[in-house]
């Protein structure tokens, strides 16, 4: 199987385009926005490009992965707990083994670290689960997640337990914040249009029909997987050297369902609903978080509504699915043909 | 190890792995007939567990909470196909994930704003904290009670399947969903009664883990979800018989490396159980059982 020209097109105008978004948003970090608002808008970039790398697996898979939030924590942990001074990492976690202590790294070893841990991890778990039958994926990945979240939680001589890691250092600017998107939304892209991303397409279309053509369905599912886990360690690497504290918590069903519910609602076979949904569910949340500690409109008092961005974004996504299964903008990129269009409404 | 202990232990897993049997056949029989799971299963051991805390509250005793519990289990088993399985009944796969997840979310954020973020305590009459000791090997009344709700539950399936119309559909719609509806089954009906199964079973369960943990909380379905989860996957998926074994075996592992871990490991048994489980589907990708070899009871 071949590149096709036209996929390979349909991505470079959707990568113009989602490029682009990026780029506005970065500019208008750098020269308008506060401090405040442009740590959320640095954020929702990270943010929106882990959906991306998430969407490489789920969306040309169909199959659901919880366990992308444990890549996402481990290259988190490994890339802060590399970047920390040893003078620093000595009071909140003595148990690091001394080489990677008095590292002290600089950003690129940093991430690279991140990435070769993510990789031996994932290339470990992906080879049972390109076995699985897809059904059960979905049960293994949340186990593999629940598996991680749970050591990060105990090995506190190396993780800071339930403290997390504390002033990480600041390695990342706006424009390393770009670049990752850059990179991420351009690898996601081409891997779309790729043959091998085609073959997972043709995989989670139709499961028997793909292997009588001749695709190694176990092998393709793992390359995607690969792929995925590298950009989500990119992703998380960056993040962790942004964000300068974070705690094992913040790797949990919240912020995994968070980031799925991005994805599905935008549309979980096109890499411009990953960027959609991100924005929306942003957008929500940040409406909604003000009502979670109670407050008062002309007089009127609302309570207290613990976890209502939660119960919102449920309550959205029922709706969204119901309504069109395959989220917002189906398998339809900024840049397409729109060939569902022609064929009528998209199926899946 | 003495043989006490050796015994305490196997009886001690036993028990764990009664509950933990229910729970994945609960999971694996709506898996068998509609090749889906619900993510939001465990909220039917968390509606049973606050209905029961509920009706202690208010003077009910224990033994006639119980099948009231089991009925909002069933309930709440029901209502979960009815919101986030058959209005999608076409969509793929990963649509009936994210759409019960939502569900399980909803009902956790539900009980926060409605009941309380914090734990609720349920008291549990006397004369299930007695302990029967027996040779120095010590016999809770509890687990004795749990083995035999258990087993009963599971005589109760089986005669269902064996002997029941319904019962035939179901292990027919195991084999050929498309099929046994050919065959005049109609889907809809099917499908509810296998969600009504699987709510019995999960409240059943689901009043024996609150009488065992004696608190509830609104997150408390996520461990019996993800236990059902493990034992259903090393069971070989969708077959009961093996949903079984796998919960059994999932308890000894457990016990096993709670006895023979070193004491500084023993937080870890989770992880490591779940790290057992991915290197058992390692070698072996499709759990224990096989496809082939696949009959329901």
């Amino acid at each position: 199987m071949n590149w096709s020209r036209r996929r390979l097109a349909e991505s470079a105008r959707t990568f113009l385009v989602l490029g682009l978004v990026f780029t506005i948003i970065a500019v208008v970090i750098e020269t308008v926005l506060g401090r405040s608002d442009s740590r959320i808008a640095t954020e929702f970039m990270l943010v929106t490009s882990m959906v991306i790398a998430i969407q490489v697996y789920v969306g040309n898979s169909g199959l659901v992965s919880f366990g992308h939030i444990a890549f996402f924590a481990i290259a988190a942990y490994v890339a802060g707990l590399a970047a920390l001074p040893p003078e620093r990492l000595a009071s909140i976690a003595p148990d690091v083994p001394a080489w990677l202590a008095n590292l002290e790294a600089s950003l690129p070893v940093a991430v690279g670290l991140a990435l070769v841990a993510v990789v031996v991890f994932a290339a470990f778990t992906g080879v049972p689960f390109a076995r699985m039958k897809a059904s059960v994926v979905s049960a293994a990945t949340l186990a593999l997640l629940v598996l991680v979240h749970s050591v990060i939680n105990l090995w506190s001589g190396v993780t800071h337990g339930p403290l997390g890691l504390v002033n990480v250092p600041d390695l990342v600017n706006t424009w390393v914040v770009l670049a990752t998107c850059l990179i991420i939304t351009a690898a996601a892209l081409l891997f779309r249009a790729s043959p091998w991303g085609l073959r997972l397409q043709a995989v989670r279309e139709d499961e028997v029909a793909a292997a009588a053509l001749g695709i190694p369905i176990a092998r393709t599912r793992f390359t995607g997987w690969m792929v995925s886990a590298v950009l989500m360690g990119l992703g998380g690497s960056v993040w962790a050297l942004n964000a300068m504290a974070f705690a094992p918590a913040q790797f949990y069903f919240t912020d995994t369902f968070a980031m799925l519910s991005m994805l599905v609602i935008g549309g979980l076979g096109s890499v411009t609903g990953a960027v959609l949904g991100a924005a929306i569910v942003t957008v929500l949340s940040e409406l909604l978080r003000n009502l979670e500690g109670g407050i008062v409109i002309g007089g009127l008092e609302i309570p207290e509504l613990p976890g209502i961005v939660q119960m919102a974004t449920a309550v959205l996504i029922l709706l969204i699915l119901i309504w069109r299964p395959g989220g917002l903008l189906g398998n339809d990129e900024a840049g397409g043909f729109r060939l569902s269009a022609l064929r009528g409404r998209s199926k899946s | 190890m003495t043989a006490q202990l050796l015994i305490q232990q196997l009886f001690n897993a036993l028990s764990i792995g009664s509950i933990y049997a229910l729970l994945a056949l609960g999971l694996a029989v709506v898996f068998s007939v509609l090749g889906l799971l619900n993510f939001a299963y465990g909220e039917i051991i968390t509606v049973t567990s606050y209905t029961m805390v509920l009706l202690v509250s208010m003077g009910v005793p224990l033994l006639a909470a119980a099948p009231i519990g089991v009925i909002a289990g069933i309930l709440m088993s029901v209502f979960t196909e009815a919101v986030a399985f058959r209005p999608l009944r076409k969509a793929p796969a990963y649509a009936v994930v994210f759409s019960s997840f939502a569900v399980s979310l909803l009902v956790q954020a539900f009980i926060r704003n409605v009941v309380s973020p914090r734990p609720q305590g349920l008291a549990v009459p006397a004369w299930l904290d007695q302990v029967i000791t027996i040779g120095g090997v010590r016999f809770p009344a509890l687990s004795l009670v749990t083995i035999v709700i258990a087993v009963l539950s599971m005589i109760a399936l089986t005669a269902l399947l064996q002997k029941s119309k319904h019962g035939l559909a179901m292990r027919a719609a195991a084999e050929d969903f498309e099929a046994t509806r050919l065959m005049g089954a109609k889907a809809g009906r099917l499908i509810l009664l296998a969600f009504a199964v699987s709510g019995t079973l999960a409240g059943i369960a689901g009043v024996l883990w609150i009488a065992k943990t004696g608190s509830a909380t609104p997150d408390m379905g996520f461990n019996p979800l993800l236990q059902a989860f493990v034992a259903v996957v090393l069971g070989g998926m969708g077959s009961l018989r093996g949903a079984v074994a796998g919960g059994f075996a999932l308890a000894f592992v457990e016990v096993g490396l709670q006895v023979f871990l070193p004491r500084e490991f023993v937080p870890y048994v989770q992880a490591i159980s779940l790290l057992v489980v991915i290197i058992v589907l390692y070698v072996r990708p499709q759990g224990f059982a096989r496809r082939v070899e696949e009959r329901v009871a």
